[in-house]
């Protein structure tokens, strides 16, 4: 068998890479220093030449997959001459060295995005790239010196790989990790503006600014990823979960959390020039907290089903990595942050301080998410015992904590900048709040169930709080002198990003309280009532897929008045190389509700355990989600912001 | 790193599983069923990577479901079903932190933060508004027609007007 | 003052760090047996040797012993047998509770590798089990009961060399001259 000198290429091209985001970080530092401009213009060339290389690295590596390498070691673990293609390319990030490179490329891609700003001084420019440059030196060393995806089996090269863990082969994975990582990285860029302010000592409102589309798309991604995430849990693990508090969707809640504060902060600062300092702090934050989930995943600090590698020694570097990013960032902060307060001023009804309040109610919830997820770990490095922390915890703090966001979601969107008076505030809110608590509290919690619950009752009244506010607030800006082509993207955008959050809320709402699992026993040909609907178990069989075997059966789901509504399809599939056995859940899913069919054990010759979860209205929390990222998005391509929208 | 290699070992034993833990049980009523579902999602599967009882595939699982379902039927109380469960296995198994001594951080920490940073925000904005001059507090409309008064009334005296945004 | 301030992120962030740091020496899974200073549980159970002979808490207690949980089916139990039949040749009771296995696989196990046990009960249940209150969940897990029938010491994992003449004998030597 011929040795394809690919991976020696690619490793070679990671070196390289690394020499060029040494480059890119060392001689602007330097020109700075030096009063030396022309070395400030390394920058730019040096990160086109990093994300060259790494493209070069990645390709290499995916190459290698689909080719069946498997001299090559990570090809080895993760891949199987019997797994479909796109699934081998998928596998280039399905664990953890090769999802440090996708991270890698992702942050040389942004950088790359950012060296084509225009409207930014050049020096400005040059500081940004040095930073990223840093960071990307900091993981280009981890990876070549702990994580080489290049590592090869030789000279016993495997006749055949361990195949890629049978949870990772499908579609939603494959996408959920470049999506995720586009949000995490995307954050370093703020980061790097905000350093990079911090190092000129400017600080002012220009900073904001710019700073504002970056963050808006790293958010629109990192939102869109988690969904995902959560999408793909629920329909693949089959038991109808959506969010557990593991510490690893933990650990991307906490960027998410900080970037939607910062977002707000942001626009407070670019418009009014306030909490300048305090908007430094939370950029340095948000990319800390996804340099930290980092962490939390890869060194086996922490028990969770989603933790990649449980290595210690690489958790050693990854702490220095983090300690070296986090505490100089917040040692410059502290060191040179401006303690001037702005001039401007505002009262306590004013957009300013409802943006604030937003913000502490976001901060304070990222400390519940990071102190619940480590608290087990404080008390076990205390001699405390074992304790665990779980959703019980999570729920009962987050959740208030969401509804009294949601309040202010609506109060800032119709409330005026610096000051407003309280009569004027209420006068545009009290027929949102009436219509709100009419139909949240009072109608239709009775009108869904027959019952009433104060959770559904507080849920729903908060989600049409935020829906008639918003839509207050747009007819409004409407009626201005250019009607309704005068409604800014970003107007529009703030409005797609508070209703998306608004059907979060429903969907959670209503899932949460109204949804009912039941365990039956299915036989062929004997109906279970569920919920109004008749199962009928048809059918049961066998069949191959391309690297499994399953157990096939088929479920005629009939409504009330006996007509077919749908034929459901669970299997259990049994993956050969790992001897994984998997299910694989049916889902008649609607904007209404979700019926959700996973087979269990069978329990005679023609019957088998089967679980039937009712789910109504959880597709709007993915539909939601999906359209708060579109909306942020949509906020970025504005005119006022004459930069190029990346990527 | 015995330890560690011992405790890998031993999970190899855990088949990770996507399978949904479905077993029929006969419950006595729908309370208890209910019960069940409830209670086997705040119960920790004290062998596997952090999955609950009513979640995990894997063989302890099993074992505490079939517990639980018993000690449902002998009509232990959700309090006395965790402590019965806890002298066995610990405190680890219980998803929901006790509130006590050494949990009062873990409990009480962020209730706190929230008001007093609800406090600080109150004691900004009103230090902030003593600043501020009482005409910052008339709406735009008002302050419109004021200006045209006093334009109207002398054409060469103009007031400062603070404009406003409403975006 | 306000300088001053600025620098609480940074000091949270170092005291977050150094309980990283510490983690990482920790194995999160790794946990105290919640009946250490607990009586043995009560029980009855059948012998691996003869199911008609039945073994109860009270025919154990009264001497220092060690309970071994173990399988066949438990590979880590192969790897700790010899020291389990050096222990019993030092003169330490060791008591076999044989879990989630079928006897014939079982005494196929003990003609194999050795048989250090004084006795072996039988347990092929995992519910209302012994080892359910003992909060075992897995194989081999070894604990030391003292002559009063407290749970002094428990191990879950391998037995190994080391611990034999680090902690294993010496807890054992320490509950036999208590009073």
């Amino acid at each position: 068998m011929d040795i394809l000198y690919l991976p020696e290429l690619g490793q070679f091209a990671l070196i390289l890479a690394l020499v060029m985001a040494c480059v890119q970080a060392l001689l602007p530092l330097a020109g700075s220093m030096t009063r030396q401009p022309l070395w400030l213009a390394y920058a730019q060339p040096a990160a086109w030449a990093q994300f060259a290389l790494l493209t070069v690295s990645l390709v290499f590596l995916g190459v290698s997959f689909l080719v069946d390498d498997f001299s090559v070691a990570y090809v080895a673990n993760n891949s199987n001459s019997a797994l479909p293609w796109f699934y081998k390319l998928s596998a280039v990030w399905g664990a953890h060295e090769g999802s440090l490179l996708l991270w890698l490329w992702i942050l040389a891609g942004w950088t790359f995005a950012v060296s084509f700003s225009r409207g930014l001084p050049a020096e400005v420019l040059a500081r940004v790239l040095a930073v990223l440059g840093f960071v990307s030196i900091g993981m280009l060393l981890f990876v070549i010196l702990t994580s080489n995806p290049f590592d090869r089996y030789l000279p016993q090269i495997p006749s055949d790989g361990a195949d890629l863990n049978p949870l990772l082969q499908d579609p939603g994975l494959i996408f959920h990790p470049p999506l995720l990582y586009m949000g995490y990285v995307g954050f370093a860029v703020t980061f790097a503006f905000a350093l990079a302010a911090l190092w000129s000592g400017k600080l002012d409102t220009a900073w904001a600014r710019w700073s504002r589309p970056w963050t808006s798309v790293a958010w629109a991604f990192l939102t869109c990823g988690i969904a995902l995430g959560s999408w793909w849990a629920y329909y693949e693990l089959g038991w109808g979960g959506w969010w557990f508090w593991d510490p690893v969707e933990n650990a991307s809640l906490l960027p998410w959390l900080l970037g939607t504060a910062l977002m707000h902060s942001l626009a407070v600062t670019e418009k009014r020039g306030l909490f300048k300092s305090w908007t430094v702090l939370l950029a340095i934050a948000t990319f800390s907290t996804s340099l930290m989930g980092f962490f939390l995943v890869r060194s086996g600090v922490l028990n969770s089903v989603h933790a990649f590698a449980n290595d210690p020694d690489r958790g050693l570097f990854l702490l220095l990595l983090l300690g070296v990013t986090i505490g100089v960032s917040l040692l410059v902060y502290a060191l040179r942050v401006p303690t001037l307060k702005a001039r401007a001023s505002y009262s306590l009804i004013s957009k300013d301080v409802f943006l604030l309040a937003n913000n502490v109610i976001l901060v304070v919830a990222t400390l519940t998410v990071l102190l619940g997820t480590v608290y087990p770990l404080l008390m076990d490095a205390l001699n405390q015992g074992k304790i665990s922390v779980g959703p019980p915890y999570f729920n009962a703090l987050f959740v208030p904590l969401m509804l009294l966001l949601g309040v202010f979601m609506g109060l800032g969107p119709v409330s005026d900048w610096k000051s407003m008076r309280l009569d004027k505030l209420r006068k545009k809110i009290w027929l949102s709040g009436a219509i709100s608590l009419l139909l949240g509290f009072i109608l239709l919690p009775w009108v869904y169930d027959g019952s009433w619950s104060i959770w559904v009752a507080l849920g729903l009244t908060l989600f049409f709080w935020v829906v008639t506010t918003s839509l207050r607030d747009i007819w409004e800006a409407s009626r201005g002198k250019k009607g309704w082509r005068g409604i800014s993207r970003s107007r529009w955008g703030m409005f797609g990003g508070h209703v998306g959050a608004a059907l979060i809320v429903l969907g959670v709402t209503m899932v949460a309280n109204y949804g009912e699992e039941r365990d039956v026993r299915m036989a062929i040909g004997e109906p279970v009532k569920v919920k109004d609907y008749e199962f009928t178990l048809t059918q049961l069989g066998e069949r191959e897929g391309p690297n499994f075997s399953a157990d096939t059966a088929t479920i005629e789901m009939r409504d009330r008045e006996g007509r077919l509504y749908k034929t459901l399809t669970p299997e259990k599939r049994n993956y050969h190389v790992r001897g994984m056995p998997m299910t694989q859940v049916s889902i008649d899913w609607g904007p209404l509700k979700d019926i959700y069919v996973a087979m269990g054990e069978p329990v005679a010759e023609d019957a088998y355990a089967m679980r039937i979860h009712y789910k109504p209205f959880v597709r709007w929390i993915w539909w939601g989600a999906f359209i708060a990222g579109l909306a942020a998005i949509l906020a970025v391509t504005d005119r006022r912001y004459k930069v190029r929208v990346p990527e | 790193m015995a330890k560690r290699a011992v405790v890998l070992l031993l999970l190899l034993f855990l088949i990770p599983t996507a399978q949904a833990a479905i077993e029929l049980y006969d419950f006595s009523s729908e309370e208890k069923r209910v019960r069940f579902h409830e209670l086997g999602a705040e119960l920790r599967c004290p062998k596997c990577q952090n999955q609950s009882v009513i979640d995990s595939g894997s063989a302890s699982a099993y074992d505490m479901r079939q517990e639980l379902y018993q000690l449902l039927e002998e009509g232990y109380t959700d309090e006395e079903v965790f402590e019965h469960l806890k002298a066995r296995f610990g405190e680890f198994i219980l998803y929901k932190p006790p509130v006590r001594g050494d949990t009062w951080i873990l409990w009480f920490l962020p209730p706190f933060l929230m008001l007093s940073g609800f406090v600080i925000l109150v004691l900004l904005a009103r230090s902030r508004q003593k600043q501020a001059p009482a005409s910052q507090n008339d709406s735009v409309s008002e302050r419109q027609l004021k200006l045209k008064k006093i334009l109207e009334l002398d054409s060469e005296k103009s007031s400062p007007s603070n404009s406003k945004d409403s975006s | 003052m306000k300088r001053a301030l600025l620098f609480l992120p940074l000091i949270i962030f170092i005291g977050l760090g150094i309980f990283l740091y510490k983690g990482l020496s920790m194995d999160p899974s790794a946990r105290d047996s919640a009946l250490l200073n607990k009586p043995l549980p009560e029980f009855t159970l059948p012998r691996l040797d003869n199911e008609d002979l039945k073994v109860s808490r009270e025919d154990l207690v009264g001497e220092v012993f060690l309970l071994n949980v173990w399988g066949s089916w438990c590979p880590t139990c192969y790897e700790e047998h010899d020291q389990l039949i050096r222990l019993a040749e030092e003169g330490v009771p060791v008591v076999g509770l044989n879990y989630k296995d079928e006897r014939p696989k079982a005494f196929q196990y003990l003609a194999q590798q050795g048989n250090p046990y004084t006795l072996n009960l039988f347990e092929p249940d995992g519910v209302r089990a012994l080892a359910f209150d003992l909060g075992v969940y897995g194989a081999p897990e070894t604990f030391l009961i003292d002559k009063e029938g407290i749970v002094r010491y428990q191990l879950s994992g391998e037995v190994t060399p080391q611990l034999v003449d680090e902690t294993i004998l010496p807890e054992v030597r320490k509950w036999q001259n208590a009073q």
